[in-house]
């Protein structure tokens, strides 16, 4: 058997899929009960829910807001999410390990749809991680994580379109060793980095909005903390 | 108090309670059988051994209670509830352990309805349960202290508490002493088992005897901990005292043990240089003499250090002696060995580790560790008295609630996402088929078939087939049963493929056939299309001498096992030629399957 199989069939991977599959139950969770808290505190009971939600939904195609600065980015971050969720479920040889593996199973896309989707979303993500690089404000403002995220996303979607192609000049099972080693560690850590908005997004705007309630009497106290016991009159 | 040791033990403790957690829920789901390391003939393992250890370090107890109520020795009376909560933690441990260890574990309740009066188990039961709620009685007025229970509804159940004392305790004293020895009493009926080192007529009375010694020495050690983790009082003088107390009990229990040895003449085995003597003299010298010879210097007992040492040798010197007779040293047939699972071990460290954190939890919250509770309450409405402000929201202890929460939610994820990645194959998928190597048929004219060496051989006329399968097929008749062939070989043997008697075979090798075929660029000569298994073409595509039969998929991984392959290659000609040529029984069993009484082996190891 090729090192790759050994591997994908090793406790290793189970490790990284359990770490992927309850961090992020346990991220949902947390900020469910955080917020639950939040809520008691602040004895406000109406939560707006029609409206976050429809905030939520809008906020998923940046394209409604392209009038504002850099549509260029807005395009490509929405093409980047768009090629990983449709080509990372939609695949042939991915349905094909959940049907045997899970015993589900659903329609794959075709092949040269995908590739297409492939290349667009790798031109996305290129173009992302030079914005980064490139853009004054991006740069000052990202970090390691964010350089290597993404580093290793595009090592996944390269590795795992060039071992479908036929024209590929690297070794077919030294690119799957590749795929599969960065494939695991991306599920291994999702839940602890900023890739747990795949499951936190619905939450962010409701999380936003408890945040922001405060408890009555709540800007005495404040004052009361800066300014010691008396308070000054603002 | 120190926060961080806390923390940390905290967290480890948290660590090893949520690995048992996987644990419990595959032996709970799964069986003994797939999580454990026992068999029929080594029913007993780590789990019983750790459950004697756990009744031992909760002597304490009843010796305190026995000392403070019955004797009057006031003056240890400060030691008494961490003593009633140690033993109460132990015996919640061995109930719990119990549970993992019964076959039928939801059948625990069973010697409550029928009462077997001959059974030594019987009594373990009735003495557990009743000691246990004797335990909960003794403690329940720590736990009502709490300004929780300041109603007075628990009030007045404090007050009954305190005048039941008394009789609590006796029957406390009563029980346990029934419950420790007849523990021991359980190995009695062993003798063939347990090796003449430790097996003792007087088994119940070291029993009872080493946990007195155990009890107070786990008191002692406890103290320490508390002293480190909470800052609570050392109180050296009293501890000495117990150590004192520990030592003579433990001469007493080593006075019975060894002349029992020299009645029986059984103590030459124990300098006999075997690995039961090394452990043997390591326990009653390390773990025995040592200790109690140094108790019993002042100058030791003052020294915390010295006391401490002792009480560790002490304790280790008990538990070696219940888990050699346990387990250690347990006769075992051969060819049955025993190694506890992974899966044992992580539980027996799990349950004390749970019983550690409600240790932690009630040290922490309820008037434990003294009778003024570590923590100071407050009436209601002063509840930030010492240095946090009063606040609504953000307060230190929501924050630190919060804070905690995601601590210990991240361990556990990590915790059970290891035990469940590496738990061994045999505990989740079940047990695994036996590797059955087929071994190759044997012969020319005839060949002797008989895949898995059972000696039931089918004689197969392969010259005779030749000739008739030549007759109708000419050239293609060896590839009627030959029907894929090694790479440059003509009439490979069935038992090449078919390497397995009773499962599978893989056969397809994909790294071979890209290297061969010139890397990447060679996909497109099998795969039509996508690169997927299900695209691949047929063998006999390239491989000319390669033959498909009627009714077998274009391409398999995997050969079907041997008895299969060969039943149904046969099987099928055969049904094929009975309605054609109208032979009847020509597809029967005998007709291979009959027994030339020559062929057959006498004395065959398997013959049926």
């Amino acid at each position: 058997m090729p090192a790759w199989v050994t591997l994908a069939k090793s406790p290793l991977s189970r490790f990284a899929m359990l770490l992927f599959a309850l961090g992020l139950l346990r991220l949902v969770l947390l900020s469910v009960w955080e917020m639950h808290a939040a809520l008691y505190r602040t004895h406000r009971r109406e939560i707006p829910l029609t409206r976050l939600l429809i905030e939520s939904l809008a906020w998923l195609f940046p394209m409604t807001r392209l009038y504002r600065a850099r549509a260029g980015y807005s395009l490509a971050s929405f093409t980047f999410h768009l090629g990983i969720l449709i080509v990372t479920p939609f695949l042939g040889n991915h349905v094909d390990l959940f049907r045997d593996h899970f015993g589900l199973a659903w329609p794959a896309l075709l092949k040269p749809v995908l590739d297409i989707l492939t290349l667009l979303t790798l031109a996305a993500g290129a173009y992302l991680l030079l914005s980064r690089v490139y853009n004054r404000a991006s740069r000052k403002l990202s970090n390691t994580p964010d350089y290597l995220l993404l580093a290793l996303i595009l090592c996944i979607f390269c590795s795992g379109f060039l071992s479908g192609q036929s024209w590929n000049p690297i070794p077919y099972d030294g690119l799957m060793l590749l795929h599969i080693i960065s494939g695991m560690l991306l599920l291994a850590i999702i839940p602890f980095t900023k890739i747990a908005h795949c499951v936190l997004y619905p939450l962010v705007r409701l999380g936003t909005f408890v945040a922001w309630q405060f408890p009555p009497q709540a800007g005495k106290e404040v004052v009361q903390r800066l300014h010691g016991s008396e308070g000054r009159r603002i | 108090m120190d926060k961080i040791a806390l923390q940390r033990l905290r967290d480890l403790l948290w660590f090893l309670v949520m690995a048992g957690l996987v644990a419990a829920s595959v032996r709970f789901t799964r069986g003994l059988g797939a999580t454990t390391g026992l068999n029929d003939a080594a029913p007993w393992g780590l789990w019983i051994a750790v459950k004697l250890g756990f009744v031992a370090l909760a002597g304490g107890g009843f010796t305190l209670a026995g000392l403070v109520y019955v004797f009057r020795l006031e003056s240890l009376r400060p030691m008494l509830r961490r003593a009633i909560l140690i033993a109460l933690l132990g015996y919640a441990s061995f109930i719990v352990s119990l549970l993992f260890d019964l076959g039928l574990p939801w059948h625990i309740y069973m010697p409550i309805l029928n009462w077997q009066h001959h059974s030594v188990m019987f009594e373990i039961a009735w003495c557990v349960m009743l000691y246990f709620s004797v335990l909960g009685l003794e403690f329940m007025p720590v736990i009502l202290e709490h300004p929780w229970f300041a109603r007075p509804f628990f009030k007045n159940i404090y007050h009954l508490l305190h005048r039941a004392t008394i009789p609590l305790v006796i029957a406390g004293i009563v029980l346990s002493t029934l419950h420790q020895s007849s523990l021991g009493a359980l190995f009695l009926i062993m003798p063939h088992r347990v090796h003449p080192l430790w097996y003792s007529a007087w088994i119940p009375v070291l029993f009872f005897t080493s946990a007195i010694a155990a009890g107070l020495f786990a008191l002692i050690v406890e103290s320490f901990v508390a002293q480190r983790l909470f800052s609570s009082r050392l109180r050296l003088s009293l501890l000495g005292r117990l150590g004192n107390a520990g030592a003579w009990v433990l001469w007493v229990y080593l006075g019975i043990r060894l002349g029992d040895l020299v009645v029986r003449g059984v103590l030459p085995a124990g300098l006999d240089g075997s690995w039961q003597s090394l452990i043997f003299v390591g326990e009653i010298v390390i773990g025995g003499m040592l200790p109690a010879m140094l108790l019993l210097l002042p100058g030791v007992r003052a020294n915390r250090y010295g006391l401490l040492t002792c009480a560790i040798l002490g304790i280790f010197g008990v538990l070696s002696q219940r888990m050699s007779l346990s387990m250690f040293t347990q006769w075992r047939p051969p060819g049955a060995p025993y190694f506890p699972s992974a899966f044992e071990i992580i539980i027996a460290l799990a349950i004390p580790a749970a019983a550690g954190l409600v240790y932690l939890l009630f040290a922490e919250n309820l008037p434990v560790l003294s009778h003024a509770p570590e923590r100071q309450y407050s009436a209601p409405g002063l509840q930030h008295a010492a240095g946090a402000r009063p606040s609504q929201y953000g307060s230190l202890f929501q924050r630190n609630r919060a804070h905690g929460l995601q601590r210990s939610s991240g361990l556990a994820v990590v915790a059970i996402a290891l035990t469940a990645a590496f738990a061994p194959a045999r505990s989740i998928q079940g047990a695994q088929l036996p590797t059955s190597p087929v071994s190759p048929a044997r012969g020319w004219e005839s060949l002797a078939i008989d895949g898995n060496r059972r000696d039931r051989l089918v004689i197969f006329p392969h010259t005779d087939h030749q000739q008739r399968l030549a007759n109708e097929l000419g050239e293609r008749a060896c590839q009627v049963c030959h029907h894929l062939d090694l790479p440059g070989d003509r009439a490979t043997a069935c038992s090449a493929c078919h390497q397995e008697n009773d499962s599978p075979t893989r056969i397809f090798d994909h790294t071979l056939h890209t290297r061969q075929l010139g890397g990447n660029a060679a996909c497109q000569q099998c795969h039509l299309g996508e690169h997927r298994a299900q695209t691949a073409a047929a063998c006999a595509a390239c491989h000319e001498n390669m033959s498909s039969m009627a009714g077998e998929k274009p391409f398999q991984y995997f050969a079907p096992s041997y008895q299969q392959a060969l039943h149904g290659r046969c099987l099928a000609c055969h049904q094929e030629r009975q309605a054609a040529a109208d032979i009847p029984d020509l597809a029967s069993c005998s007709v291979c399957h009959f027994k030339p009484a020559e062929l057959q082996r006498s004395n065959a190891p398997h013959h049926q």
